[in-house]
């Protein structure tokens, strides 16, 4: 206060001097004015506005009615009798159990349904002129909220560009779809992405230089939390898919699974819980060299299938027994591998070093290497690199000196346990493989043949082969077409982007479709999406038609685009439902966008008979010939009926 | 006549209930447990319904009577107990 009066006194130096010493006075003259007044207006104030009052209270009691009624009304004779006649009988409705009424009930559509596209995400860097950068992968997070994307080029040439990881939350109040919450630049391509099943800010990516790298998006200084060493016993080749599974001995304890061009899947465990400052490198735990015959390992001219694709069957409850996977390999094969979970037990709860049979002592980590291989390798292995350590004149074996004594493949990675089953093959690359979530028996392939087969894992050829309709004007198909779409979708797409660009349209008609990617509805048993190179995501409903797709949504493109951007467009790579909000569908393309759709009520809410549908659908579909193989197989619900045949080949 | 109050009140106490309204046949609202807003519409909407159901069911059979009807929506179940005089509705979230 002073000083500000202080700047006003500078101000006006000349004339303040004098007007200070008149304001004191007029203050004084005001202040005895008020006190007369203010009494005299009060006391006639105060009586007026009783009289208004008096007023609002007449008309307080007709509003009653007009205005809703607290709980305090009360009620009338009358009122009073209807209410306890008709709440008795309300409360008799209430206590019905009605339940059975609505049992296999499905709302019914309104006919006319909606999809909607909900967003066009882009990665800012990827400028279509200057960047061949596409989605190589999408993956939903653990909580259904965010949606991560890793950018790259895999098929065809090297890679001289940075990768990055774009990850959306896309439920956030800041959500921009062409700004990613967060980017994470890698300097080479990336190729596979999975976040975590459990933990919703892990995510694990998988690089074109054979890296594989696990990310923490909560970390406070480095987000990469670890990632594998380059070595010879380690990938050589671009990874292929990445796949979260869990260990045998922990609720929330998951083992990263990775498959590369190379044809080895390893192991790798990240500790999550650990909070180093630094990024950890990490070494496989084991290994699993992709063949179709164990014995044909150890030959010196052996090479194991280069993998594109892996998924993992739905687990029995007990989790017991063997791990099933199928594979999908670069020459098109489709392979059921069962990989051996007794190492874990083997490993038990060592802890410090140990000698295994050799002169030296070997870490924990060591021997976490060796506790999955079978005796004979075990031997094998510890000579070779004790033989090492030795020459190096180590006292200890770590996983490092096992990785620089650079033993043959066969000594430290198995070949897959038991027998593995080779289902009909694809004539080129796999697109993916994918088991369904809901039975333990069924996946279903894509290839860039553009055949997409539904499998049953008792039978080697598939349940259903489904190829990409032919536009012919045959009526048939037509009518029959029809009837697969069922009730007409409408879809919504915002007024910018063109729905039905001609380019497409006829790249649609003239030219072969080649299917990348395919995913399960993680509600419905009977729906999954095929993503092509066509500009479509198609969305099978078994229910409906195994022929048709029950749903075609159609990319929508800005306008202007020049043809070969347009091509990028149209080649889709990746497909992923939303696995906690339902009716959420993420799609990542070539030209670097993900585009996300919310799909109608009816392919996102499952009806109360849908499993015992897949199994019916299943057990219709089986071949009655000797085609059909037969397992010995050690679970037994959940597998149809074995076929009548023997196996006579 | 407590016993007017319990009978309200089991039927609030039930699981998955959201409202109970009583309203004159006219529409007015006489007592409620919901919004003002929320009130009036559901007063002013049901009792119309109410109505044409009841007139609805004598017109099919004279000797007959409206007595309960419930109408289910994906959000909720609303359950009108209707009388010459009053009605009294409830607002189920069947889900919850």
């Amino acid at each position: 206060m002073a000083t500000s009066s202080n700047n006003e006194f500078v101000r006006f130096v000349d004339a303040s001097c004098g007007s200070i010493s008149i304001v004191t006075p007029v203050e004084k003259i005001r202040v005895r004015e008020k006190g007369v007044e203010t009494v005299g207006v009060a006391i006639t104030d105060g009586e007026t506005s009783t009289t208004w009052r008096s007023d609002a209270e007449t008309q307080t009691t007709t509003t009653t009615t007009a205005s809703p009624p607290k709980e305090e009304a009360t009620l009338d004779e009358g009122c009073r009798a209807a209410v306890s006649r008709l709440g008795a009988r309300a409360l008799a409705e209430l206590a019905r159990d009605d339940s059975h009424v609505f049992e296999g009930f499905a709302p019914l559509s309104s006919g006319l349904e909606e999809v909607t596209y909900k967003y066009g995400l882009r990665n800012p860097k990827v400028n279509l002129e200057t960047s061949r950068l596409q989605c190589e992968g999408v993956s939903w997070n653990a909580t259904g909220n965010m949606l991560c994307a890793v950018y790259g080029v895999n098929y065809g040439s090297w890679c001289d560009e940075a990768g990055s990881l774009c990850c959306w939350w896309i439920f956030d109040k800041k959500f921009d779809p062409a700004k990613p919450s967060k980017t994470l630049e890698h300097p080479s391509c990336l190729t596979a992405v999975t976040c975590h099943p459990k933990r919703p800010s892990v995510v694990a990516v998988g690089s074109v230089v054979a890296e594989v790298m696990v990310y923490d998006l909560t970390a406070e200084h480095d987000e990469l939390v670890a990632t594998s060493e380059i070595a010879e016993t380690t990938h050589i080749d671009s990874i292929s898919a990445l796949e979260w599974i869990q260990r045998p001995d922990g609720e929330n304890d998951y083992d990263l699974v990775s498959i590369s061009r190379d044809g080895k899947m390893l192991w790798w465990h990240v500790d999550l819980d650990a909070k180093a400052s630094e990024t950890v490198t990490i070494l496989p735990d084991r290994g699993v060299l992709v063949a179709r015959n164990p014995a044909e390992v150890s030959r010196p001219t052996f090479r194991p299938f280069g993998g594109t694709t892996i998924s993992l069957f739905a687990m029995p409850p007990t989790k017991v027994g063997p791990l099933q996977l199928v594979v999908g390999t670069i020459g098109g094969r489709v392979l059921k591998l069962q990989v051996h979970r007794d190492g874990y037990k083997r490993l038990g709860k060592i802890l410090g070093p140990k000698k295994l049979g050799g002169r030296l002592q070997w870490d924990r980590a060591a021997q976490a290497y060796v506790a999955h291989l079978p005796q004979t390798a075990t031997q094998k292995l510890v000579k070779h690199v004790e033989q090492f350590a030795l020459g190096n004149r180590k006292a200890l074996v770590t996983p490092a000196d096992i990785v620089e004594s650079k033993p043959k493949l066969h000594y430290i990675y198995t070949p897959p346990f038991g027998a593995v089953t080779e289902f009909e093959a694809h004539v080129g690359p796999v697109g993916e493989v994918a088991a369904s979530p809901f039975h333990r028996n069924v996946f279903l392939s894509v290839g860039l043949d553009g055949c997409v087969q539904l499998f049953s894992a008792v039978q080697t050829t598939a349940l259903v082969q489904i190829e990409k309709p032919d536009d012919d004007d045959d009526d048939d198909v037509n009518r029959r077409r029809a009837r697969a779409d069922g009730d007409t979708v409408v879809v919504v797409v915002p007024n910018h982007l063109d729905l039905d660009n001609d380019y497409l349209a006829q790249k649609r008609r003239d030219t072969d479709t080649g299917f990348w990617a395919a995913d399960w509805s993680k509600v419905r048993p009977l729906v999954f999406a095929v993503a092509s190179d066509d500009a479509i995501v198609r969305i099978y409903d078994l229910a409906v038609s195994d022929e048709f797709p029950s749903l075609e949504l159609k990319i929508p493109v800005p306008a202007g685009l020049g043809h070969h951007h347009l091509d990028r467009y149209a080649k889709l790579l990746s497909i992923k439902f939303n696995p906690k909000q339902r009716d959420f569908l993420a799609c990542g393309d070539a030209a670097g966008n993900v585009h996300v759709w919310q799909l109608p009520w009816h392919l996102a809410n499952s009806k109360a008979d849908e499993l015992q549908l897949l199994q019916e659908f299943i057990d219709s579909h089986f071949f009655d010939d000797d085609a059909a193989v037969e397992r010995e197989d050690d679970d037994d619900e959940g597998v149809p009926p074995a076929p009548k045949s023997s196996s006579t080949h | 006549m407590a016993d007017v109050e319990e009978t309200l009140r089991r039927i609030q106490s039930h699981r998955g209930v959201k409202g109970v309204l009583i309203v004159s046949s006219e529409g007015v609202p006489i007592r409620s447990d919901l919004e003002s807003e929320e009130t009036n519409t559901y007063a002013a909407l049901l009792s119309q319904l109410a109505m044409k159901a009841s007139s609805v069911v004598r017109t099919l059979d004279e000797t007959d009577e409206l007595t309960f009807f419930r109408i289910r929506s994906k959000k909720h179940e609303i359950m009108i107990a209707p009388d010459p005089e009053y009605l009294l509705i409830v607002i189920q979230r069947p889900n919850d």
